[in-house]
């Protein structure tokens, strides 16, 4: 019996799912909709006008998904916050991408292996703080002017999408697999999508097809949802009885 | 686009020998159509190699249609399709429902090929798992989450179709679903092909 019970509790630690998840169960997107994005390129070892391009190509990217309602846009202006007050969470310009030239050391993580990384505080509940760092650790094999722009399109966009709250997933087609080896361009798949959804639900029945509401989703819009497929259906059942008078 | 646009064609020319058979439609009726759900159809065509299998699965779609005649051969044609299977995540623990409310204008074009345009009103639910995943995160690995809590989104949407009649009973319908029509970043367009019969 004690066995038996080992067993599960092993089974359930050890499960492994496909499919996209997310960095906490509770998790609520950003509420700011469109999402400004600020930059620091003090410590970048690649030009700005690039790494503006690849950031710009990542948005777009996430921009281009009809069921979700999360708007990413690149801030005009810089940020000034530093790796170092950013990590010790008092940036007051939030979110943000920044090149860290003691990226392995602040990280604690391989400078050769990782070109980049998502900081995020824990427990995610609601996300209002988080960065994307980039490796700018000079002379590393995986700072980012080691890679082809291709290969750090695919690295933004998936850094992005962990910004937004995605975790990674089992399914290796899609952008938020943990691996981009053999990626070569950022594609998103039904999947990312799914996940992206999930996080930013696009609801055109209550904020209108051009509404700016806020990202969450009230308890009054969920309720809308569970009820309109039935009013719909109704309609529907009815309509099958009304008999139109010839108009033309 | 190819593989589209040569059942469309294919369509066409076959038509004109099904044609005698076909009357015109004036009276009100129900059809129920069947056929193949074709998502992100640009991306479909236009995915780099090895990047096919990004886009939404291929999946079947049902659809009953109501058609109320406005007179000469209009109709009003409203209808509610529904996707089957629903999408599941890569290993099933998720799933994906999703229904298209529509309401178009048909009009004959030749009395054997009719068009048909309108708005409509796509509901995807999802209904995630609720489990912990212990996951590669490249170098270590961490716990990542699949929320228990069922989420709605409504997307407005245009279809454009033809329905090509090979009698009174049996047609061929092709529909472009257009999501987010106004917004040039984030259109998005869906492909149907089914088979109608009219009950
Ligand atoms: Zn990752």
């Amino acid at each position: 019996m004690t066995a038996m019970r080992w067993v599960i509790v092993l089974m359930s630690w050890t499960v492994w799912l496909g499919g996209w998840t997310l960095l906490d169960s509770s998790l609520k997107g950003w509420e700011q909709n469109p999402l400004s994005v600020r930059m620091n390129y003090t410590e970048c070892t690649i030009s700005r006008t690039v790494l503006d391009r690849i950031i710009d190509d990542s948005f777009a990217l996430w921009n281009a998904a009809p069921t979700a309602k999360i708007k990413l846009e690149r801030s005009s202006e810089e940020s000034t916050t530093t790796p170092d007050q950013f990590l010790a969470r008092s940036a007051t310009d939030s979110p943000l991408i920044l090149c860290d030239a003691s990226f392995g050391s602040h990280l604690s993580t391989d400078p050769d292996q990782v070109p980049a990384a998502t900081w995020i505080p824990t427990p995610v509940t609601t996300l209002d703080y988080g960065a994307i760092l980039l490796n700018g650790q000079a002379g590393r094999a995986a700072e980012i002017s080691q890679l082809s722009e291709a290969e750090l399109f695919v690295v933004i966009a998936h850094e992005l999408g962990h910004l937004l709250g995605l975790g990674h997933s089992q399914d290796s087609a899609a952008l938020m697999y943990y691996s981009i080896n053999g990626k070569t361009k950022a594609v998103l798949s039904q999947d990312d999508l799914d996940g992206l959804t999930y996080v930013y639900p696009r609801n055109e029945l209550s904020s209108g097809p051009f509404g700016c509401a806020a990202v969450h989703t009230s308890d009054n819009d969920s309720r809308l949802s569970w009820f309109l497929p039935w009013v719909l259906l109704l309609v529907a059942v009815l309509m099958t009885r009304i008999k139109l008078r010839p108009l033309l | 686009m190819s593989a589209i646009l040569r059942i469309f064609l294919a369509g066409l020319l076959i038509t004109p020998f099904a044609q005698a058979k076909v009357q015109p439609r004036t009276k009100n009726f129900f059809a129920l159509d069947a056929g193949i759900y074709l998502p992100s159809l640009e991306q479909r065509f236009s995915a780099p190699t090895g990047y096919k299998n990004s886009t939404g699965p291929l999946s079947g779609f049902l659809r009953l249609r109501r058609g109320f005649h406005l007179g000469k051969q209009y109709f009003l044609e409203p209808s509610l399709g529904v996707l089957l299977p629903w999408r599941t995540s890569y290993d099933g623990s998720s799933k994906t429902f999703t229904t298209q409310f529509d309401l178009d204008l048909t009009l004959p074009v030749f009395v054997f090929l009719r068009a048909r345009t309108g708005p409509g009103l796509q509901w995807q639910l999802f209904v995630p798992s609720g489990e912990t995943v212990r996951l590669n995160n490249g170098t270590d690995y961490s716990y990542f989450f699949t929320p228990a809590k069922a989420v709605s989104t409504w997307v407005l949407t245009w279809l454009v179709g033809f329905e090509v009649r090979f009698s009174s009973s049996f047609s061929l319908n092709l529909d472009a679903i257009v999501l987010d029509l106004a917004s040039r970043q984030r259109r998005n367009y869906e492909g149907v092909v089914s088979v109608g019969v009219v009950l």
